[in-house]
This record gives C-alpha cells, structure tokens and sequence, in this order.
C-alpha cells in the first residue's frame, strides 16, 4: 500500500462510504457529513459497528427513487447500459414519454419488448401519478421535473422472457429549467457535456405551441438556438444521433396552417444534419387530449423506442489508404 | 484509429460509469500501465474471460487484475460489478495491443478465435477487435518484410573496413554481423514460406493425404487445408492474406468452382478418419474456449466414426453451436489460427 493513502470511514450503521463512496447522507461531498472521517488505516474498521450484518449477507434493496448522477454507478457498473436524454423548454413533454412508456409496460409486452425490471419504479410511478389520480383537472398532467441535476430513470427490457440478454436503459429527462439556462449560456451548456456520450439525444417541442401561430416561431427558433449552441459548445457533434419529436400531435395535425414539413423537418434538416451523426423526425401523442383511434395512447411511443433500443453501428473509422506494403506478390494476393 | 487509446479512455470507460472525474481517470491509467508489465500469456487469457464476462481460469489472475486498481483506488468495487470489470479488462487489452509486444500475438489470436461461434458478448464500444486485428497485420507484416538494401550497404562498408590493415574486429562489428546473418536466414524462410505455398496451390495435391485437392473433395479438405498451411507458416503469424490463400485451396478441391455450399464444423471434422484427425490435431490434448474447433477434434477421438461427440463439448464451449452451418473458408481459417494460437503459446 502507499504510505499517506487514507480511507474513508462512517460512523454511521449502514453508511457504505468505505464501499462504494456514497455518503447516507446523500451529500456529495463526504467531508460536509457530521459522521465522516478518514482512517490511516484500512484495517481500522473498529468505527464500524460490528452488528450490523457483514456486507455479504445483505442484499441491497434500491429504494426505487430515481437515480442520481452519484449512485448510477450502482447499474452501470452491473450492467451494460444505453443512455438516453430528453431534453426540451418545461411542459414539452419529455416526463409524459417516460410516463407513458412506463404504463404502456404496466399493461404487458409493448412492441416486441417485455418488461425485464426496473431500479426506479417509485421514480416513474411519482412522474404518472398525477395521470392516474381523479382530480378535478380536465387535462392530464404529469408533475414537473424538479431537480436541475441530472436523475435516470432505469428501464430493463427483454425481446422475450426467455431471452438470456436483458437490454438496460437510462433515461434521463433534464429539466426545463437546465434547459433554457443552457440554451442562454455557453457554461450552461458545457454542464449537459453528459449527453455528447449518450446512444441517442430526444429533443421534444411542444406540439400545442406549433399550433399555436402566436407561439409557434418563437418555439421553433428556440428549439434551433439549443441545438446550434450544443454544437457550437461540443455537446453535439458527429457522434450525435438526435431524434426531434413534436409532442401532442393530435392538438397540431388539425392546423392547416402550419407547415410541418417546411417549417420542421426541411428546416432542422438543412441546418443540421451535417454536423450530426444521424437526425430523425418523429410525431407523437403519446397522451392524447382525446383518445380515438386514430390517436391512441402511446401514439408514436413505438417508433421512438425503437430507435433507442436499435443496435449501433460502430462510428466510421477513418479508412487507412490503400498501400503497396510487400514486395512479394504472395503478401499481396487476394481469391 | 487515429487517437491512442489513452486519449480514449474516457469514451470506452463511460459505458460504466457515467461519472469520470480527472482523479479516478488517472488512477485507472495508472492502475492499467502496471498491470500492462504482467508479461504472462496465462494472465492476458484470463483478462480476455474477464472481457468476455466468462469464469476465470486462476482466480489469482483476477485478484492482481481487481487488486491493481483497489491500489490506487481505495473504493474501487471489488465483487458483483461485471460491467465495470469487463469495461475495464476490455480497455485494458487495447492499452496492451497498442505497444507492440511479442505476447500481443497470443493475446489477438485468443481473443479472435473465441468470437468463432458467438456465444460470448463483449461490450462492442471499445474496439479490442479492431486492436486485434490490427496487431496481427502489424506481425505479420513485420516478420516477413525484412529490408536488406540498408544491410546491403553496411556489409559493403564493412567489407571496405576489413580490407584495412589496421582492422581489428570489435564487438560493435561482431554484434553487426550476427544481425546482418540473421536478417539473411529471416528473409531466406520468408522466401521459402512464399515458395512453398505457392508450389503447394500450384501443385493441387494434400501433402497429408498424397491426393488432389479435388479427389479429397469437400468438407473434408477444409482441415487438411488449414493443417497443411499452419506447416508451411515459417513465423509465428499467418500472412496477412491467409483467408485468401486458404479459399483458394477448398476453391481448387471445388473443381474451381466458388464455394456456395456451407457445412458445419460437426460435417467437417466427422469427414475424417481418426488417424486423419490426429494429424491435423498434432499435440494440442486439452479444451479451451480459445480453441473450440481443436478442443471439437480431441473430444471427438473418443468416439467412434461417424457417432455424435457434441455432448461431450459443455464446460468451456456451452453455448457453440458446432451444428450451424457455416462458410467453409471461415472453419478452415479457423483451424488455422487455433493451431497457431498453440504454436504461440507452447
């Protein structure tokens, strides 16, 4: 061992800070803990009460919160993930996908993929309680994202239940607020530098404000400021697959006025999509104002899952030029 | 691949954890380069099982692989976190591949005959493939391509300085020559190599069977073809167009025709008599996970001819279907490597 290493130790029963360097607490920076303290030693567990049951006989149990950017390693670490972001101005819609989603699971297989577990079932379930409880809203809602860190939603799925591979989804919705602070400012941006690395980016608008022509633009050029500034800062770049989603279609197909493709799709194409990987359109009404048939709930929730759970392709490696490198011809000989 | 795998890092590790800091980035660099001293073959196979997500052979192997980094990280997660242990034995690898290494050839050859069947999953993010295969072009091209034309100019001069009658032979001039002779011997197998394969396609005819490719016929010259190229292979490593060089051989036992007829390993090896196998097997007697089509023929000596040996295969190879129909050309190539993984690992 190198001498001058120290440990970090609790006094607190059932702290795992010398485990795994999560704080009881939840305070991210151990050292703020009234029970923390560093031991010289890494023998010196006398601090710890020996009651309590060793490590290997207990079985940890996730309290079903949502996940932190701190204790998200207790997935990752397990098992391999993909990640994927939601991002868009408060009330896009972002929450009501994962809601949605998490429901249509609640009911049975959705498109192919059944329900394999999930870390942070109380987490989703607080993001559709407001769907499900009788109020006297005449709209359904979903709570607002609170928090402005990042938190994950895990979601594990199997194409059958026999299937040996479990695919493991992160889901993070960042909140409207985080949102429109990076959208403002360069050092905002740079703090979603997360989502450079993730499988696949979902930026929502809000459909009802495309309806709207009072709004409409000013939500569009808003929606074109983040993702010019995600370039601009690196967040995005050629490694980026962003899928843009208009949200609450039922309330925006009726408008004739408004041009979809033109104003959407044409638009964000020929100012992006060169400095992306890949940028795909999807329309969704995945909670509709009024269920019929032709807008079912879940509607376009498909579509969008199955472009975060399609298997990557790996980048294109620059090609190394073609080179004489023998001078036998046999080094050289192909069938 | 441009950027080194130190450069890297932080995109492979990410898929573990989301949470990088500077401070643990380091560590596990650190933790990495010592681990990259280890020079035992045993060690590298067991990191490849870590990668793979399969039982280590020696435990030991795992404990100095966890132990290296619980060093320089007090909190590092020891037990129960597969896929960090796995992100990090697969960076690990490539961190090995990237300086060249005399072990970096057993380490490519293992890795790659293990993805035979598919039965094990790897994280596809970091490229220990690409690494692989990028090794074993770099040694087969750097035992076979032997420069004499600067040797060529050092012998001349040489030559002039003996011709002095003050020239006193030194160290420096004695360590010149052995190099310059043993330059010679390589260049004259690299010759022999390429002559002899070459006789060999031109000549049709199994050296081990005393017949035409086209009277042995198909499945059965497939691996005839990959043992009787592994003889010819004077280095270490196939040429970098051995593929090329093997579909060309079932090509010619095809009458010239191209392969369109797939068999599976199982058709293949039951083609041959029990001598026959012996033959293409040479001393290899054990099973490996690196070796299934050499593990598939040693089994398969306890049985009669023709009888069913793929029950015998569980343990290491569960999950390799040696049913499943496949391009000849790939089992023959297969062959080939598992034999040269032997070779590189006696």
């Amino acid at each position: 061992m190198e001498s001058g290493l120290q440990f970090k130790r609790c006094n607190q029963a059932g702290c795992t800070i010398h485990e795994d360097g999560v704080c009881l607490e939840d305070f991210d920076d151990p050292t703020q803990c009234p029970h923390f303290y560093l031991a010289e030693d890494e023998e010196s567990d006398s601090q710890i009460d020996e009651s309590e049951p060793k490590k290997k006989d207990v079985i940890e149990l996730f309290d079903g919160e949502q996940l932190t950017l701190n204790n998200v390693k207790k997935v990752t670490y397990k098992y391999p993930t993909e990640v994927v972001y939601l991002i868009g101005e408060h009330d896009s819609g972002k929450t009501t996908i994962l809601a949605t989603l998490f429901e249509m699971f609640q009911m049975g297989p959705f498109f192919n993929y059944n329900f394999a577990g999930s870390y942070t079932q109380v987490g989703f379930e607080r993001r559709c309680f407001y769907s499900r409880i009788e109020s006297d809203r005449s709209v359904p809602d979903t709570e607002r994202t609170k928090l402005l860190e990042f938190n994950f939603l895990h979601l594990a799925l199997k194409t059958n239940p026999a299937a040996p591979e479990t695919i493991h989804l992160l889901l993070s919705d960042i909140s409207g607020e985080k949102f429109k602070r990076a959208r403002n400012s360069s050092d905002e941006m740079r703090e979603l530098s997360l989502m450079s690395r993730a499988k696949i980016v979902n930026y929502v608008i809000d459909g009802e404000k495309l309806a709207k022509p009072r709004l409409r633009f000013a939500a569009i050029n808003e929606a074109k400021l983040f993702i010019q500034k995600a370039l601009d800062v690196g967040v995005f770049d050629k490694n980026t697959k962003l899928n843009f989603i208009v949200s609450k279609w039922d309330l925006l197909n009726p408008i004739i006025d408004f041009n979809y493709q033109e104003h959407i799709e044409n638009a964000f194409t020929r100012d992006f999509l060169q400095r992306l990987r890949a940028l795909d359109f999807h329309k969704i009404a995945v909670r509709p104002f009024e269920i019929t048939k032709e807008f079912e709930l879940g509607h376009g929730l498909i579509k969008i899952l199955n472009s975060w759970l399609v298997e990557d392709s790996p980048p294109l490696e620059a090609k190394e030029p073609a080179s004489l490198v023998h001078e036998r011809m046999i080094n050289n000989y192909t069938a | 691949m441009s950027n080194t795998a130190k450069q890297r890092f932080a995109d492979w590790y990410l898929s573990a954890d989301l949470e990088l800091t500077e401070d643990s980035q380091n560590k596990r660099i650190e933790s990495i380069e010592e681990l990259m001293k280890i020079n035992d073959k045993l060690f590298w196979l067991d990191i490849i099982r870590i990668y793979l997500g399969i039982e280590v052979n020696d435990q030991e192997n795992f404990d100095k692989f966890i132990g290296e980094f619980k060093n320089k990280d007090s909190i590092f997660p020891v037990s129960g976190f597969n896929n960090l242990h796995k992100t990090l034995a697969g960076i690990l690898l490539c961190f090995r591949l990237e300086k060249p290494q005399e072990i970096n050839k057993s380490i490519s050859l293992a890795y790659l005959n293990s993805r035979f069947f598919g039965q094990f999953s790897s994280n596809l993010k970091i490229p220990v493939l690409a690494y692989c295969n990028a090794s074993l072009k770099t040694w087969a091209i750097k035992e076979r391509n032997i420069d004499l034309s600067e040797r060529r100019t050092e012998i001349v001069d040489f030559g002039e300085r003996m011709e002095e009658d003050t020239y006193v032979v030194d160290l420096e001039d004695q360590t010149f020559v052995t190099n310059a002779i043993i330059a010679l011997v390589d260049k004259n197998r690299s010759l022999l190599e390429e002559t002899n394969i070459l006789w060999w396609l031109f000549g049709e005819t199994s050296i081990i069977l005393s017949e035409d490719f086209k009277k042995v016929g198909l499945p059965k010259i497939c691996p005839i073809v990959a043992r009787e190229l592994f003889d010819l292979i004077t280095f270490s490593v196939h040429p970098v167009r051995a593929r090329n060089i093997v579909n060309k051989a079932l090509i010619l036992a095809n009458s010239g025709k191209a392969l369109s007829k797939d068999f599976t390993v199982f058709q293949t090896i039951n083609s041959l008599t029990i001598d026959e196998r012996k033959i293409v097997l040479g001393n290899y007697k054990s099973d490996s996970e690196f070796l299934p089509c050499l593990t598939a023929l040693f089994k398969s000596l306890t049985f009669a001819e023709g009888a069913d040996w793929t029950p015998a295969l569980g343990g290491k190879l569960t999950g390799a279907d040696f049913k499943k129909s496949m391009n000849l050309t790939s089992i023959s190539y297969q062959i080939l490597c598992e034999l040269l993984l032997v070779k590189n690992l006696e």
